[in-house]
């Protein structure tokens, strides 16, 4: 993880380059957590491993055509692309450079993640509630601050946020609010966005906002960094098998919306998780997924 | 993306690079290829 000096050098590199070609923003998501301070999500300290079967033939018709897998890869800027069925993994590829040791960025993954979180928090008890709106855990007054927490968890808080991705968006704001310098403090930066258009609950209207929201309120709640929290609760216990990266603003908060890293098989080792329903005792492998979210 | 189908513990993560988020022609043919592969794989 490169200090905020390369930050401010990635900056400059983007800015120099206003029609950002797809080469460039490739590079960029490619060290992602080099490019932007991160925290690092520790991994096992024993590895589950997956077990390999035969490739599978897949094919598919689209638009009138069938294709096979190789060709969807051929056709569509994929870097990995992995399938497995419960314990075993049926296909793995990478292009452009890419291979099994690398991080991929997640975008709204990161948003999975920050809500399974929130779950486990509640579980704890340090959440005693979705019911509890966000400003029992000191984030002043809003209307952020009067949402509900299953209000935000179903990106319904009402709240005005938009997400064109022109780069004059609510979302590029706040993304430029929490990585570039000198950087904003993230509550002060989801503040801004303070105009409720619709009643709390009654609208579903997507917001990477109302994620960050979330992302404070974990902060706050569990009194640990969130890479910290994901690390003990999720990322060891399913036996990851590479630290995987958090990207954090200039106050070292994660920026929960997006800008989590880590290796493919990792993320399908969360995926199983979620198959499992965070219950992995249901799973016929007993080895496979030993241990228990509180 | 990671794609998830509980019934058969099926998982696909799928990881790109695009001009933006959501690009709706490219995710419909990904959601056809996942769909095939429940379908395929998925008894």
């Amino acid at each position: 993880m490169r200090p905020f000096t390369a930050r401010r050098q990635a900056f400059r590199f983007l800015r120099a380059r206003p029609a950002r070609s797809r080469k460039t923003w490739w590079g960029t998501i490619a060290i992602f957590d080099e490019v932007f301070t991160s925290r690092i999500v520790r991994r096992a300290a024993t590895p589950w491993l997956f077990k390999r079967g035969p490739e599978p033939a897949i094919s598919y018709t689209f638009e009138s055509k069938r294709f096979t897998i190789a060709d969807y890869l051929s056709r569509n800027p994929t870097t990995g692309l992995l399938i497995a069925k419960d314990d075993t993994i049926l296909y793995e590829n990478y292009q452009y450079g890419r291979s099994d040791h690398d991080r991929f960025l997640s975008q709204s993954m990161a948003k999975t993640i920050t809500a399974m979180l929130i779950g486990i928090a509640v579980a704890e008890g340090k959440i005693k509630s979705i019911e509890d709106i966000v400003s029992t855990y000191g984030l002043g007054n809003s209307e952020y601050g009067r949402t509900s927490l299953r209000n935000l968890l179903h990106m319904a808080s009402g709240v005005a946020f938009s997400e064109a991705y022109d780069g004059k968006d609510d979302v590029a704001q706040l993304g430029r609010d929490l990585l570039a310098e000198p950087g904003k403090d993230p509550v002060a930066s989801v503040a801004q966005f303070n105009t409720r258009v619709t009643p709390p609950g009654s609208k579903w209207h997507y917001a990477s906002s109302e994620t960050e929201v979330l992302g404070l309120v974990l902060r706050a709640a569990t009194g640990e960094p969130v890479a910290n929290y994901l690390s003990q609760r999720i990322w060891q216990a399913i036996g990851t098998e590479a630290d995987a990266s958090w990207a954090i603003d200039s106050t070292g908060q994660e920026v929960t919306f997006c800008c989590f890293n880590a290796v493919l098989r990792d993320y399908a080792r969360l995926g199983r998780l979620l198959a499992y329903d965070f219950c992995p005792a249901r799973s016929a492998d007993s080895h496979s997924l030993e241990f228990a979210v509180r | 993306m990671i794609l998830v189908d509980p019934a058969s513990k099926l998982v696909m993560v799928h990881t790109a690079v695009r001009q933006k988020p959501s690009e709706d022609a490219s995710y419909a043919e990904l959601l056809t290829m996942w769909l095939n592969v429940v379908a395929q794989l998925g008894k």
